[in-house]
């Protein structure tokens, strides 16, 4: 199905727009300025949200390959077309993405800090992180996955107060590397089959030394953004440090970045010099799986514990999408929904908490008892997050697991393990929060404000419909 | 006979702006830098209209010819030189120093540019070359700053006096070789007289190293790097963006357009001389304590890529290294607009130190140089990916995989460069308070990053129509 008008192009430059609206804001009063540009970026980011609403109403949801192409001739020597598409499985992703910036800036609401940059670098994020989802070719696909790199980068160095600064510039230069490499991988198969499109790559009849050169290449450019072992180092030094909600839930989307690029990527019979490498992979993502779980459990800092939340989970989707079973894809995609919009609001409620707890200079232990709002919604989230009925995340889970556990018993069981433990690294957490402390100097009137309780509940809402139905929010024209 | 004259208006017009100059210099008792720019300006606007008007007439097409290709070169110069004569202006109102030596030069210098361009035979560079040496001594020179700029000084000179006499030496064995300096006779000499004397190699090698010497390419780079380190803003800006644009023309011409059946003798020798150029750039830039200094780096880096461009020797290479130049010219520009734009307490500064928080009170140079570094990264979507594409593209049809590795990791040095001025400019705290920055100064830069970004939304508009001049080198 081809697109009439440029739909999908306009969800890619309503966010760029937005950019500029933001920068143009006046810079006479830092705080005025600061929430002009606060405004614009939800209402900009609410405007997406309905375009990516229309669209999935004109998708046609049984229908798995890439719909509404558009395709822009941008280069003719060498000859690049730019071709944007979408199918159900990117379009949910790009929808969870959206939700997930939204919710991650109410946390950010009353930041004082350079707001307006914050504001730009995120629309500017959205913007390409849409064009990397709706890319269809090969070379649009390359060009917005490097691109993502400089608003992260400048996210996470000027909003993350990362202690380390070399660990930014780490954090650069490996993704750099990366995003190089996948360019070499690029050029190397356009140079023999063309501007393939993105459908068609995984089954490109790439065979031999060059074969085994561009697939070790592109397998090699993707794990650079997954925290595996061991490429692990750059994300656990920047995450584990965050403390601003965005700027921890937009890196939380990195290695959303890669695992996308293996479901684009990865060929559905794997060729057997991967296969080899997979298997390597399979090994050493449990293992990282493993460790990180048990540090996520015995670490005593919440940020911590939802960085390792988010890194187990992340693996346990790569696991699931090195088993190379398109239905397996499908729900990985349903649960990524649900997991993204968890983790940005459990990351805005911790960061709320922790503020409580820096303003008042007392401990949180026993918060929960007296704010009631922060209760519910807390409670809730960590529940759904550690997998119970209470989103799409349960049974899709469910599924990529029990395939695991068909393909491999060991390793499904030790996945099992390390999901197990970070689910209760979290329950500690909210254990911590909930147990009695008379010491508590928080308060009723430290609770959330109503405004902030109203968007969890809509959030929670969300939440309990996916479970119900993955795509309840397509209506059928 | 009139005909003759009106062809030769371009460079007529450049000689009649140094005479009109000398008459203000003398006559005039009320001259700023703006009086020399103003006048200088139409004298530019002159050489460009009739340059366009007469773009495929010459007056004497055996040894000095016009064509569509040396067109496009001479309109980009006129135009580059005019915005950083016109930005170099406001750097002599400030110091309140004369310009009229420096307007002079820079005229002088695109007249010989100019015909430089356009040559048709060895006796053209033989004579321009150096002149140009003795220009750029001349403008450096004129402009010295500090003691250590008489010893950098003295450097150059002396090296560039050893690489013109290394180019008369390649000329006049060629010259005796072949019987002819025309660049059409010799071509047709080196196409019927195969397999060639190591005499013919020895001197072609000779006239491309002391081009090379010229561009700066590496090894010969400490020459360049040293006078745009001491030199003063103006002239450092000139001969980072404009010389390297015309000698690149100049070694397209000769490579492409004369010593093409040597295909497979220049090819390793340009691939050794990019790649040495690519390594000293990336690696030397990481230990620079002043932005100058690593963006002097930057350009011999950015060079290698240009020269790693032409090794296909096809018509896609010229486009490729011509994007690339284009895209270089363009940074650097911008570049070098913000540097005229950061002021403390009324003294330019580019050390990085001093740089700390930048962002704060300089948001819009911060954020401008933050995309023309990202640029000059090759991130996509900016124009930088262009001319980094259409390098890859070329090296892989080649089979070229051993520089590609070498080149991606080259990339990441260079990278890594760019990343300590980043996290300088906006993850530091902001230590100084910078001066006002002239609404000239953003003027420039906003137009040089909307010309980025247009030329990135559409870069077949301008690549394409540029590629068909460009294709005209082969004859």
């Amino acid at each position: 199905m081809n697109s009439a008008f440029a739909i999908l192009s306009l969800i890619v430059a309503i966010p760029f727009l937005g950019t500029f609206f933001v920068l143009t804001s006046k810079d006479d009063d830092a705080a005025v300025s600061g929430r002009n540009a606060f405004n614009v970026c939800v209402f900009t980011i609410i405007a997406n949200i309905i375009m990516i609403w229309r669209i999935f109403m004109i998708l046609d949801e049984d229908n798995h390959s890439l719909q509404l192409i558009e395709k822009f001739n941008w280069l003719n020597t060498p000859e690049i077309n730019i071709i944007f598409g979408v199918d159900p499985f990117s379009l949910l992703l790009i929808l969870g993405v959206h939700i997930a910036v939204l919710i991650a800036l109410s946390g950010v609401k009353n930041n004082t800090n350079n707001q307006k940059a914050l504001m730009v670098y995120t629309l500017l994020f959205l913007s390409i992180s849409t064009g990397f989802f709706i890319s269809a070719d090969i070379f649009s696909f390359y060009i917005f996955f490097e691109a993502m790199l400089i608003p992260h980068f400048m996210i996470i160095g000027i909003f993350g107060e990362v202690k380390k600064q070399g660990a930014v510039s780490r954090f650069f230069l490996y993704n750099f590397i990366g995003a190089l490499i996948l360019f070499i991988a690029t050029m190397a198969i356009y140079h023999y089959y063309g501007n393939v499109s993105l459908e068609k790559v995984s089954s490109l009849p790439l065979k031999g030394k060059i074969g085994f050169y561009v697939w070790s290449a592109i397998c090699l450019s993707f794990l650079f953004r997954i925290p595996i072992w061991p490429f692990h180092y750059w994300i656990s030094s920047i995450n584990s440090g965050i403390r601003n909600p965005l700027a921890f839930s937009i890196t939380c989307l990195i290695p959303l970045t890669g695992l996308y690029g293996f479901i684009r990527f990865l060929p559905p019979h794997i060729p057997d010099f991967i296969a080899e490498y997979i298997m390597w992979g399979n090994i050493i993502g449990v293992i990282t799986m493993l460790f990180i779980s048990l540090i996520g459990f015995i670490n005593r800092d919440v940020q911590y514990k939802i960085f390792a939340y988010t890194t187990v989970y992340y693996i346990m989707y790569l696991l699931g999408i090195f088993t190379a079973d398109k239905a397996v894809f499908l729900n990985v995609g349903f649960s990524m929904f649900a997991f993204l919009i968890i983790v940005a609001s459990l990351e805005v409620l911790s960061s709320y908490i922790y503020h409580k707890e820096q303003e008042n200079s007392a401990s949180s232990q026993g918060f929960l008892c007296h704010a009631r709002r922060l209760s519910y919604c807390y409670s809730f989230l960590v529940l759904a997050a550690v997998g119970l009925p209470l989103s799409s995340m349960f049974v899709n889970n469910f599924l990529i697991v029990s395939k695991l556990l068909s393909s491999n018993l060991k390793m499904g069981i030790l996945i099992i393990f390390s999901l197990a433990l970070v689910g209760v690294a979290l329950l500690q957490e909210v254990f911590r929060l909930k147990l009695d402390n008379k010491e508590c100097s928080l308060s009723k009137d430290d609770d959330i404000s109503k405004g902030m309780f109203a968007l969890m509940l809509f959030i929670i809402f969300i939440l309990l419909m996916s479970f119900v139905k993955p795509l309840w929010f397509v209506i059928d024209e | 006979m009139l005909q003759k004259w009106l062809i030769l208006i371009p460079e007529l017009s450049m000689l009649a702006y140094l005479i009109v100059a000398a008459f203000v210099n003398v006559y005039r008792e009320e001259k700023t830098a703006k009086t020399f720019f103003t006048l200088g300006k139409y004298f530019i606007f002159v050489s460009m209209f009739f340059s366009i008007i007469f773009y495929n007439k010459s007056v004497f097409p055996d040894i000095w010819q016009n064509t569509s290709y040396t067109v496009l070169f001479k309109i980009t110069i006129y135009l580059i030189a005019f915005v950083w004569f016109y930005l170099s202006s406001k750097y002599f109102l400030s110091k309140n120093r004369s310009s009229y030596a420096y307007y002079s030069l820079g005229m002088l210098f695109l007249l010989l540019f100019s015909i430089l361009l356009s040559s048709q035979s060895l006796m053209v560079p033989a004579i321009i070359i150096p002149c140009l040496c003795i220009l750029t001594w001349l403008i450096f020179h004129l402009f010295l700053s500090a003691e250590e700029t008489i010893a950098a000084s003295r450097k150059y000179i002396v090296f560039a006096g050893l690489f013109c006499i290394i180019l008369w030496c390649g000329i006049f064995i060629l010259w005796k070789q072949t019987g002819s300096l025309e660049y059409f006779a010799i071509k047709n000499f080196l196409i019927h007289n195969n397999p060639l004397s190591s005499q013919i190699i020895m001197a072609i090698f000779f006239i491309l190293a002391s081009l090379l010497f010229m561009m700066a390419a590496a090894p010969f780079h400490f020459c360049f790097v040293g006078i745009i380190s001491v030199s003063i803003l103006p002239v450092a800006g000139f001969l980072t963006v404009i010389p390297p644009f015309v000698y690149l023309s100049c070694l397209i011409s000769l490579v492409f357009g004369v010593f093409s059946p040597l295909e497979d003798i220049l090819r390793p020798f340009l691939l050794s001389f990019a790649l040495f150029s690519i390594i000293i750039g990336s690696v030397s830039a990481n230990s620079q304590k002043r932005l100058r200094d690593l963006f002097a780096f930057s350009s011999v880096y950015n060079l290698g890529f240009m020269l790693l461009g032409l090794i296909s020797f096809s018509h896609g290479s010229i486009s490729g290294s011509f994007a690339f130049t284009v895209i270089y010219v363009l940074s650097m520009l911008g570049v070098y607009t913000i540097f005229l734009g950061i002021k403390l307490r009324g003294d330019y500064t580019d050390s990085l130190e001093e740089l700390n928080g930048m962002s704060s009170s300089k948001p819009y140079l911060s954020s401008a140089l933050l995309i023309l570094m990202t640029s000059l990264m090759g991130i996509p979507p900016l124009l930088g990916f262009l001319g980094r594409l259409s390098v890859f593209n070329n090296l892989i049809i080649q089979d070229q995989w051993s520089s590609i590795i070498i080149l991606t990791f080259c990339m990441l040095f260079m990278a890594n460069a760019y990343v300590q001025v980043i996290k300088t400019i906006y993850f530091e705290s902001p230590k100084q308070k910078f001066d006002r920055t002239g609404k000239a100064i953003y003027t420039c830069l906003f137009f040089n990053l909307i010309l980025v970004f247009l030329s990135i939304l559409n870069p077949g508009y301008w690549l394409n129509d540029a590629e068909i001049i460009l294709n005209g080198v082969f004859g």
